[in-house]
C-alpha cells in the first residue's frame, strides 16, 4: 500500500507503446522530482518482454475512482495526432478523460492536441489560465508543451493546494454544470 | 541503396566483399529480387568460393535482428519467402561449406538473434573505421573546454529517449552548456528541427561533416544510440548496435554516458574499451527497465552539469590514459576479444552480375 495522501497529480494513461508523449512525459516526472507527487497507471503492450499493467489498484492499493477523487490535478497524455478526438467530419468531440476530470471537479492539463481548450471554451467550459500558464496547448510541438507543463507542475509542486481558491472552486462546479447540458 | 558494382577483395582473409546492401530485405527483394538471380550472383564468385575464399554480403551499415525483421515481414504479408533459407539452399547444392556465404553486420548479439542462420552470420566492428583519430590526441592535455557535453541527435522519431533527453536539458537549463541537434534529420513535421548550431546536419550525407571544434571544446559526449529498448520494433529485438555515434566519441577522445541498451558499457569493456566509472555512477547500465535507465541517465547528466567548467577541464586531465587507449584501440586493433574489425582490403572486382541488376536488368 502506497500513501497517497500527499499525492497532488493523477494521470490515467492507458498504452503508452509508441505513444511518444506519453513515454517522455513519464520520463520527466522522474527525472524531474515529481514521481512522488503522482498517481499514475499505463499498460505496456509493446514486443519487450518487459510488457506490464501499472495500475492504479495495482500500484497504489486505491481504486481509480479514489484516485480521480483524492488528487488536486489531472494531467491528460493523448497523441497530437489523436484522430479520436475528431468526429468524421472532421470536428472535435469532447475527450472521454477530460468528462471524467469534470465530472469529478478537477482542473486538468490537457497535453494533446493544440488549440483544444479554444474548442472547450467555444462549447462553453471554461479551463484555467487564471491558475497556470495554458499556452502549453497553443505550443506546436508536443516536446515544448511538456517542458511548459512540467514547469507548471513543479510551480503547482511548490504551492499549498490544500487552500484551492474559491475561483477555481467556481469555475470546476460550472463546468460540472455545463458537462450536465451539454448533449455532445 | 547499393551504389556500385565493384566487390571488394581481402586476398589475405579470403574475402569477396559486397557494397554495404543496406536494408537486407530491399537487397533480396528488390535488389536482387529472386532465389534464382541471387543463384546468379553467387555463381558468378564460385570459383573464389572453391578458392577457400568466403563471399562477404555486407549489411554492416546496420545493426538489425534479420530474423526479427523477416518474421515480422512475413507476418504482414510483405514478403513470403526467407532469403537466408536460399543461402542454404545454395551453399548445400553445391556441395561449398555452409559458411561460405557470410552476412556481415552490426548487430554483436546476431549469433544468439538469428538462431538456425546464426552460421551464416558474423559480427564486426565496422563505425570505428568511418572517423579519423582527432588530430590533437597528443596535446589532449591542452584542451580548454567551453561547453559541457556535446549531443547529436539527428533522428527523433521513434527514439523517444532523445525527446526525454531534449527536454530535460532546457528545463535543467543545460542547453546553454551543450552543442546540440535534435531531428537535424527531419522525419516528421510535429518535431522542432534543432541543427547543430553553426552547422546544418539536415541530411544522410552530412553525418559526419560536423566541425571536430566541437568535440575539442567540450568535455564529454552524450551518445544516443540508435537502439534503446524493444519498443518499436522486432527488427531490432534484443540487438547490439554500436554505430558510429559511439566511435565520434572515442575518436574525438572524449568520455561518454549512453543512452543504449542496458548492458552497452559492458560489451564495450568486453571489448576492450574502458569506460569512466571512476569519475560517476555508471549503474545506469545494468538497468534493465527502460524508464528507470532512463532517469539514471538524466540524473547523472544533472549531477555532472554542476561541475563546473574548471572542475571538468581538471576531471578531463585524469581521463586522458583512458581516452588514449580507447582510441588506439578503435584505431589500430583488428580484434576485439572475438569480434573482428570490419576487414580492410587490398583489391576489387567488377561484377557483371551487379552491374546487370544496378542497370534495371
Amino acid at each position: 500500500m502506497v500513501d497517497i495522501q500527499n499525492k497532488k497529480f493523477l494521470s490515467l494513461m492507458g498504452n503508452i507503446q509508441g505513444n511518444s508523449p506519453r513515454v517522455v512525459f513519464q520520463n520527466q516526472i522522474d527525472s524531474n522530482g515529481l514521481v512522488n507527487d503522482f498517481i499514475y497507471s499505463y499498460n505496456f503492450n509493446g514486443m519487450s518482454k518487459f510488457d506490464k499493467v501499472v495500475s492504479v489498484e495495482n500500484t497504489f492499493g486505491i481504486s481509480k475512482e479514489t484516485a480521480l477523487k483524492s488528487t488536486y490535478l489531472h494531467v491528460i497524455i493523448q497523441r497530437y495526432d489523436d484522430i479520436d478526438l475528431t468526429t468524421p467530419n472532421g470536428e472535435y468531440k469532447l475527450d472521454e478523460n477530460i468528462i471524467e476530470s469534470i465530472s469529478y471537479k478537477k482542473p486538468f492539463i490537457f497535453l494533446g492536441k493544440p488549440g483544444y481548450l479554444n474548442y472547450l471554451h467555444t462549447i462553453g467550459f471554461k479551463t484555467f489560465s487564471d491558475f497556470w500558464d495554458e499556452s502549453y496547448n497553443s505550443e506546436k510541438y508536443w516536446i515544448d508543451s511538456i517542458v511548459k507543463v512540467i514547469s507548471i507542475l513543479k510551480e503547482i509542486q511548490r504551492s499549498d493546494i490544500n487552500k484551492p481558491s474559491n475561483k477555481l472552486r467556481d469555475i470546476l462546479i460550472y463546468n460540472n454544470e455545463i458537462l450536465k447540458t451539454n448533449d455532445r | 541503396m547499393i551504389g556500385s558494382s565493384y566487390l571488394k577483395i581481402n586476398d589475405t582473409e579470403k574475402l569477396v566483399i559486397t557494397p554495404d546492401v543496406g536494408s537486407l530485405l530491399y537487397f533480396f527483394f528488390d535488389f536482387i529480387k529472386s532465389k534464382e538471380r541471387l543463384f546468379l550472383l553467387f555463381d558468378e564468385f564460385l570459383h573464389y568460393i572453391h578458392n577457400d575464399y568466403t563471399f562477404v554480403i555486407n549489411n554492416s551499415m546496420e545493426g538489425w535482428n534479420f530474423v526479427g525483421h523477416i518474421e515480422e515481414s512475413l507476418r504482414i504479408n510483405r514478403i513470403d519467402d526467407n532469403p537466408l533459407d536460399w543461402i542454404l539452399e545454395y551453399t548445400k547444392s553445391k556441395n561449398i561449406p555452409n559458411n561460405s556465404i557470410q552476412i556481415y553486420t552490426s548487430d554483436l548479439n546476431c549469433k544468439k538473434n538469428t538462431e538456425k542462420y546464426s552460421h551464416i552470420f558474423t559480427p564486426n566492428i565496422y563505425f570505428n573505421g568511418f572517423i579519423s583519430p582527432i588530430d590533437d590526441y597528443d596535446n589532449l592535455i591542452d584542451r580548454v573546454f567551453t561547453k559541457k557535453f556535446i549531443t547529436l541527435n539527428r533522428r527523433i522519431v521513434m527514439r523517444d529517449y532523445r525527446a526525454s533527453l531534449y527536454i530535460f536539458l532546457k528545463l535543467n537549463n543545460i542547453l546553454k552548456d551543450s552543442y546540440y541537434s535534435f531531428n537535424s534529420n527531419n522525419a516528421l513535421d510535429h518535431y522542432r528541427v534543432i541543427p547543430l548550431e553553426s552547422n546544418k546536419l539536415t541530411n544522410e550525407s552530412d553525418f559526419y561533416n560536423e566541425s571536430r571544434e566541437f568535440y575539442k571544446t567540450s568535455f564529454c559526449n552524450i551518445v544516443t544510440e540508435t537502439y534503446f529498448d524493444n519498443m518499436y520494433h522486432l527488427w531490432n529485438y534484443d540487438t547490439m548496435f554500436l554505430s558510429e555515434k559511439i566511435f565520434k566519441s572515442i575518436n574525438n577522445c572524449q568520455p561518454f554516458i549512453v543512452f543504449a541498451r542496458h548492458g552497452y558499457l559492458k560489451k564495450l569493456k568486453e571489448l576492450g574499451f574502458k569506460t569512466f566509472d571512476k569519475w560517476w555512477d555508471e549503474s545506469y547500465d545494468d538497468e534493465i527497465n527502460s524508464r528507470e535507465r532512463i532517469n539514471k541517465l538524466l540524473l547523472l547528466i544533472k549531477s555532472i552539469s554542476l561541475y563546473s567548467i574548471e572542475e571538468l577541464n581538471q576531471m578531463y586531465k585524469e581521463m586522458i590514459p583512458i581516452l588514449h587507449h580507447n582510441l588506439k584501440l578503435s584505431t589500430y586493433s583488428e580484434q576485439y576479444n572475438g569480434y573482428i574489425r570490419f576487414p580492410r582490403t587490398n583489391n576489387k572486382v567488377d561484377s557483371n552480375i551487379f552491374k546487370q541488376f544496378l542497370n534495371g536488368q
